[in-house]
């Protein structure tokens, strides 16, 4: 598996995607092979499809078992139907990269001194030798003496290129951002990098392929969507190709030209066009057409304003506002042949969800129905929203599914909660230490204390509040003081 | 009327029908605590079913502290009390809370047996034995001053004595208007 690269995963045991990358079909309860040999640790995973990448996450342990491989270096593919205890089988082959050879010479540049002139002379590429020192036939740069191997062998030093021949590479195709020569994909836009896709081996003569089994499924929609997945990155490289203006802007010197060649083809007419009433109408139509121009060039000025303001705006206010990362998976209905898998998946990104949007000092605690708003507000919308029932099934799975931070629980006999471990009683004593300190607060008090503004990233709601204030009651914590302007709450000191 | 309270009577959800029934139960019991002391220190022998004390104070009003008892919280501390016998009716007949007529109570610190006893001893330390002595003698003449039962109404003063009469300690003796008016205990 030395091929596949480890893929960082959520808590939730959901890949976490790169920029531009979506996925496009899920299957569960798939095991790996290398070459014929079973891996023993995968044997249980889902496998993602992405338009980049197969990613194989583990069920068990998802954070450290899991891996991916890029699309880009499959060779090609062949599918094994299933035969009596044999289960079906993709089997990928892998592209062969034998480019060990030629980067040890090319990754080494020598270094001479002239021993008449001393001055240092580069010669990139190539590890000077005695061998090859004569026919190279190199000569100072400097004072063009002739080098004698001999006279310079101590002075000869080797060392690695400097990083101009691989920033080629580097440079990002769609967006030319000038990347680290280590990563293989953009780092802003997540384009594939122009590097040489395969795998590199040291023995090229074994074949190299890896199998996914499929355990539950036959496997067959799987093949087919990595055939056609497969097809389509043949035919296309770059990522905005035919794009021709972004945010307004040309990007293509070819489409300026053009642009310029259509209005002249309109202003260059004959001479003889100019007489008469078709001459009249000629001239019209050039004017009509000077002022189309116009206003392109007007609004592309416009457009370039624009997305500037954008820019500084989105400066100005993520000043101190600190982005979250959301998993980047779109769970569509239609993608999972079985409402269990979906079911699955839901529960995985609702407990992502939770945990990123509703942590309080490590605490999560909200009601369930707050949940289903914010999550259906926010996750749900374009790709189909859950029901409440839904909501109810996905997180009563999460035990099953291995997440253990939070749980369902129902508080008061009547509101269902999700909640981290002890969160529960943390927010409890918080609230009647406020009580105790200040006498006679009302809700509103209390959820300005527990939500102050310049904690932005506080949010216990005011359902959870007022549920927990109910609970205080029944344990007899608190007493209340109920006017016209509202409940008052006190900390019960004379009737325990 | 200038009167002492306890720190409690100034504590805002002691006004607010609590939603816990334990701490409730403990509430109205502070009620009646506070009801009870303040009628044994100032000798208050009535209350009206709206918690008037003495025609002339509401106990269940508290202006320092701008809240009040609502009334149907009232009637369920005045309830309780009455069936405690903390509270017993104006009128002779025997009733129940609801239906007596009288909208009057007497407080009663002491349960109305323990009164009996203290009048008993009263008798028997102030040599009053096989005597025939009146109801203002026992209420309110001199010999009874220092006594607790010092001008408790006379009403009151017969039902305690009633209650020794079913101990058959004390005969009661009435006036021409079929009016009780004096008593010989034995």
């Amino acid at each position: 598996m030395e091929y596949c690269r480890y893929i960082e995963t959520s808590r939730s045991g959901q890949p976490t995607l790169r920029e531009n990358e979506n996925d496009i079909l899920i299957d569960y309860s798939v095991g790996l092979y290398s070459g014929k040999l079973k891996q023993l640790d995968k044997q249980d995973g889902r496998v993602f499809l992405t338009s980049q990448r197969l990613i194989y996450v583990d069920n068990k342990l998802p954070v450290s078992n899991s891996i991916f491989l890029e699309l880009d270096n499959i060779e090609s593919i062949d599918y094994n139907g299933s035969f009596l205890k044999k289960s079906p089988k993709i089997i990928i082959f892998l592209k062969k990269r034998n480019s060990e050879k030629d980067k040890k010479t090319r990754n080494v540049n020598s270094l001479w001194k002239c021993p008449i002139c001393q001055s240092d002379n580069i010669l990139n590429g190539i590890k000077l030798s005695m061998e090859n020192a004569k026919e190279q036939g190199l000569v100072c740069n400097i004072c063009g003496v002739p080098l004698d191997f001999s006279l310079i062998k101590d002075s000869l030093t080797y060392s690695k290129p400097s990083r101009n021949s691989s920033h080629e590479d580097s440079i990002c195709p769609a967006c030319t951002f000038m990347n680290h020569p280590d990563l293989t994909n953009c780092e802003i836009c997540g384009t594939r990098l122009k590097k040489q896709a395969g795998v590199i081996v040291s023995d090229s003569k074994k074949p190299l392929f890896i199998q996914l089994s499929f355990r539950r499924s036959d496997g067959t929609l799987f093949y087919q969507a990595l055939t056609n997945l497969l097809k389509e990155i043949k035919h296309k490289d770059v990522f905005n190709k035919n794009a021709t203006t972004i945010n307004g802007v040309l990007i293509n010197e070819r489409e300026k030209e053009k642009l310029a060649k259509n209005s002249n083809f309109a202003i260059s007419e004959n001479k003889m066009d100019l007489v008469g009433i078709s001459g009249l109408e000629k001239s019209r139509e050039n004017q009509l057409l000077n002022n189309d121009i116009l206003f392109n060039n007007a609004l592309t000025d416009m457009n370039n304003l624009m997305s500037l303001v954008d820019k500084i705006q989105r400066l100005y206010r993520n000043k101190d506002y600190e982005i979250k990362v959301k998993p980047s998976l779109i769970i569509d209905r239609e993608k999972f042949f079985d409402k269990d898998y979906f079911m699955d998946e839901i529960a995985r990104e609702i407990y992502e969800f939770a945990i990123l949007e509703f942590q309080n000092d490590g605490n999560v605690m909200i009601t369930l129905v707050d949940l289903y708003a914010m999550y259906n507000k926010t996750m749900r919308i374009g790709t189909g929203l859950i029901s409440p029932q839904e909501m109810k099934e996905a997180c009563e799975r999460f035990t099953k599914l291995g997440l253990e931070e939070l749980k369902l629980m129902k508080i008061n006999n009547r509101v269902l909660c999700l909640s981290s471990v002890n969160s529960f009683e943390v927010i409890k004593s918080k609230i009647i230490k406020f009580v105790e300190d200040c006498p006679g607060s009302d809700v509103l008090k209390i959820n300005q204390h527990l939500n102050p503004e310049s904690q932005a990233n506080s949010n216990w709601t005011m359902g959870v509040i007022a549920e927990i204030l109910q609970d205080c009651m029944d344990s007899e914590k608190l007493v209340i003081d109920e006017q016209l302007s509202g409940i008052h709450y006190y900390k019960n000191n004379s009737w325990l | 009327m200038q009167l002492e309270y306890p720190p409690i009577y100034s504590f805002p959800p002691l006004y607010t029908r609590q939603p816990n029934k334990i701490i409730r139960t403990k509430q109205i019991e502070s009620w009646i605590t506070i009801i009870l002391d303040l009628a044994s220190k100032n000798k208050l022998w009535t209350i009206s079913k709206d918690g008037t004390i003495e025609n002339s104070l509401n106990i269940f009003q508290n202006n320092d502290i701008g809240r009040s008892v609502p009334p149907l919280f009232i009637v369920e501390i005045m309830k309780i009390m009455f069936t405690n016998g903390q509270l017993v009716s104006k009128s002779d007949k025997k009733s129940d809370f609801d239906s007596d007529l009288s909208n009057e109570f007497y407080i009663l610190w002491k349960p109305i047996e323990s009164w009996g006893s203290l009048i008993l001893e009263w008798f028997e330390t102030s040599n009053k034995m096989n005597q025939v002595v009146t109801l203002y003698e026992l209420g309110e003449g001199d010999e009874s001053i220092g006594w607790e039962f010092h001008e408790m109404p006379a009403p009151l003063l017969v039902k305690s004595l009633k209650n020794l009469v079913s101990r058959n300690r004390c005969t009661l003796i009435k006036d021409e208007n079929d009016k009780y008016i004096a008593m010989k205990v034995i």
